[in-house]
């Protein structure tokens, strides 16, 4: 009996170590099999994006794109796991023609692995607001433009308007208002903020605020340089953070996921929600009701330093390798066309990076004005894409300890920088 | 032999190209420094297998993968030979438990980690609080004591069905005059368990530790669904490790080495079981 057991033993692990390399096969031997009936005239162009909700929006935009182009058939690839299914079919070899992702770290990853084609000199590129094409470049630590910025995102403070209205609350602007909102909340009984831990990177919304309105400026030009180190700076930063968080729902706050704090802040639990407005369409599917309202996190007194965060949700980017790179262009420029664009944001209730297209849903009216000031700043986990900032905080918000959090980024920045 | 050819032939090529073959590209790989996307790479040596035992991700991995492989194994050996062992007493109704007993294996473990997070995240609490226990009304999933805890009771639930039908099948060969013998002699059921029982069963006790402990140090799919490795990274399992920062993470020749450690440790760890228990068999 030993011998063959040990050899199925020897079997089984190498089929569940190994049994994804297997999968890649079977996709790379579709897509050759559509690439051979490409030869017609039809240039066949794949657009690979990482976004399930837009499918439907992309959708009539390529109907409207393929009717004024007849030549050219678009492809929409939309997958659960894009991520893990885009790196996989890179390492095959199979690059999609457009890659639309956003201005995260896969888009670093892409970029800064040559998997992208220069788009500094696209046209296009004009017609984008300057600070989105800046951050594209933070991204990736490149002069280059790797792609081109489309929609953005904001992360802000959600907030239930008919639990405002009925405790006579107005939108802080202020550090000293927020706190009196707080205490008039608890007074009332209430919950300000539903608090998500169990997934580790629903505290990363909140640090992103608390980094980009009180760190110092120059703060990740000199961590780089080694003149600093988080302890040193982030201190005041962090126990700022973690007292501010003390806000939330009674007993476990670990018990609920992104999903779960969603529904429930939608069905009231609490009258905050410490989510970006990618989180608003969840929160309308849970209950269409509830009227919300988005304001940016007042952490300071001075108005002036209480930044929007913003960051790039999603941009379009070449393949390096592409041959139809030519057709691929066009199809960018319908979407970057304003009546286009527009329809984008308005169905998926997004921001545009694109001058002169405004997203006018009232559920984001007090966002407006901070945009049209430019109180706008970039995510700054942008710059440490490769710390496991969310597991870090999430241990932070249950141990409470600043200087071991403190310790634990030091830690992991140098070891990020080691590799 | 012609005959027996035309069989094997098609299934040994099958297996060349999707087992075989990628097996031996990811140990190339593993002497490489792909990061997986890069259309370039370096032959580095022996420089991941290094690096993998400086990791501390990796060193904790271990520590939860073998903690957990440990103490579940022997959870759903106990629980599976005490079922097997009611199961094949005259009950009445025999057929239909043995057909209820089984239901948690045909569900994949996927479906079944869902439903307990759900159970966890709503109705734990509540149960809890019903009972008093103040302390442990929290979402277990989410705690840093408890994860490995709840991972650990949802595995037994799904899999000690399978080590069941293994030990029910062993029960089956005991001859029943080898019972009416030491009831002669007046040996009572405890007796008559160590005496007879187990020791006639004991190539099921050795084929059941084998395949539990090495498919629980396999652990993937109940902790992808039930934590994803979470609270902040203390119930990420090996193979977990591997696949989110393998394909995730930029390190794909670094996790190949990792894979290619685990998979000798695995091995080995099976075969020193195999030998122990086995001789064990032979003395008893």
């Amino acid at each position: 009996m030993k011998k063959p057991l040990s050899l199925a033993l020897a079997l089984i692990v190498v089929i569940s170590t190994l049994s994804a390399c297997g999968g890649n096969k079977e996709a790379s031997e579709n897509s050759n099999k559509e690439e051979a009936s490409n030869s017609g005239k039809i240039v066949k162009v794949e657009f690979f994006q990482y976004k399930s909700e837009a499918v439907a929006t992309y959708e009539t935009l390529i109907a409207k794109f393929e009717a004024a182009n007849p030549g050219i058939d678009i492809v929409q690839t939309n997958v659960p796991e894009a991520a893990t299914v885009l790196k996989t079919r890179i390492a095959k070899g199979e690059v999609p023609d457009i890659i639309s992702v956003g201005g995260d770290a896969q888009f670093e990853d892409l970029a800064t692995n040559g998997i992208l084609a220069d788009m500094t000199n696209y046209p296009g590129q004009a017609n984008v607001i300057e600070n989105y094409k800046k951050t594209l470049q933070l991204i990736t630590g490149s002069e280059k433009l790797l792609g081109v910025p489309f929609a953005a995102n904001a992360n802000g403070i959600n907030y239930n308007k008919d639990e405002f209205t009925a405790l006579g609350l107005t939108i802080p602007t202020t550090k000293g208002e927020m706190d009196k909102v707080l205490e008039t909340i608890k007074a009332a009984g209430k919950v300000p903020f539903h608090l998500t831990f169990k997934d580790a990177w629903t505290v990363l919304p909140a640090w992103n605020v608390f980094a980009a309105d009180l760190q110092s400026s120059t703060f990740y030009a000199d961590r780089k340089a080694g003149k600093t180190t988080f302890a040193a700076d982030h201190k005041d930063l962090l126990a700022q953070y973690i007292e501010f968080m003390q806000n939330g729902q009674p007993g476990d706050r670990f018990a609920d996921g992104y999903n779960d704090g969603n529904a429930k802040f939608a069905k009231g639990s609490s009258v905050m929600y410490l989510q970006g407005v990618w989180s608003i369409p969840e929160i309308l599917k849970a209950n269409p009701d509830i009227k919300l309202g988005v304001f940016p996190y007042p952490l300071s007194n001075d108005k002036s330093k209480n930044f929007l965060v913003s960051g790039v949700d999603v941009l379009y980017s070449l393949s390096a390798t592409s041959e139809v790179t030519e057709e691929a262009t066009k199809f960018i420029d319908f979407m970057m066309q304003e009546d286009n664009a527009q329809q984008y944001v308005d169905e998926q209730k997004s921001f545009s990076a694109i001058k002169n297209v405004f997203q006018n849903d009232e559920v984001y009216a007090d966002l407006k004005p901070i945009f049209e000031e430019g109180r706008v700043a970039d995510f700054p986990d942008h710059y440490i894409n490769g710390m496991a900032l969310d597991v870090i905080m999430q241990e932070f918000m249950q141990k409470k300890n600043v200087d071991d959090a403190l310790k634990k980024m030091d830690t992991e920045y140098d070891q990020m920088a080691n590799r | 032999m012609g005959s027996y050819m035309f069989m094997v032939l098609p299934a040994s090529i099958l297996f060349l190209i999707f087992h075989t073959i990628p097996a031996l590209m990811g140990i190339f790989y593993s002497f490489t420094d792909w990061n997986g996307l890069r259309p370039t790479y370096n032959i580095i040596g022996f420089t991941n297998y290094f690096n993998v035992f400086k990791d501390m991700d990796i060193l904790n991995a271990y520590l939860f993968t073998f903690k957990f492989a440990i103490v579940t194994t022997i959870i759903v050996n106990i629980i599976s030979l005490s079922i097997a062992l009611a199961l094949n007493s005259n009950v009445k109704f025999k057929n239909f438990f043995k057909g209820l007993y089984f239901m948690p294996y045909i569900l994949s473990m996927l479906i079944v980690a869902y439903i307990f997070n759900y159970f966890f995240a709503n109705f734990w609490i509540d149960i809890m609080g019903y009972l008093g226990i103040e302390k442990w009304m929290v979402n277990p999933l989410g705690n840093e004591k408890g994860s490995w805890l709840a991972i650990v009771f949802v595995t037994v639930w799904q899999s000690a069905a399978f080590n069941t039908v293994l030990y029910l099948a062993g029960l089956q060969t005991i001859p029943e005059d080898l019972y009416e013998a030491s009831a002669l002699d007046g040996a009572n059921k405890w007796k008559e368990f160590w005496g007879i029982t187990f020791p006639m069963i004991a190539p099921f006790f050795t084929i059941n530790m084998v395949l539990s402990l090495k498919g629980f140090l396999q652990v993937f799919d109940q902790v992808l669904a039930l934590t994803g490795g979470g609270p902040f990274g203390v119930t990420r399992s090996i193979a977990l490790l591997i696949y989110k920062d393998g394909f995730s993470g930029n390190e794909f020749a670094f996790q190949s080495a990792n894979a290619v450690i685990y998979f000798v440790v695995i091995v080995a760890i099976s075969f020193i079981q195999l030998r122990y228990l086995q001789k064990r068999e032979m003395n008893l």
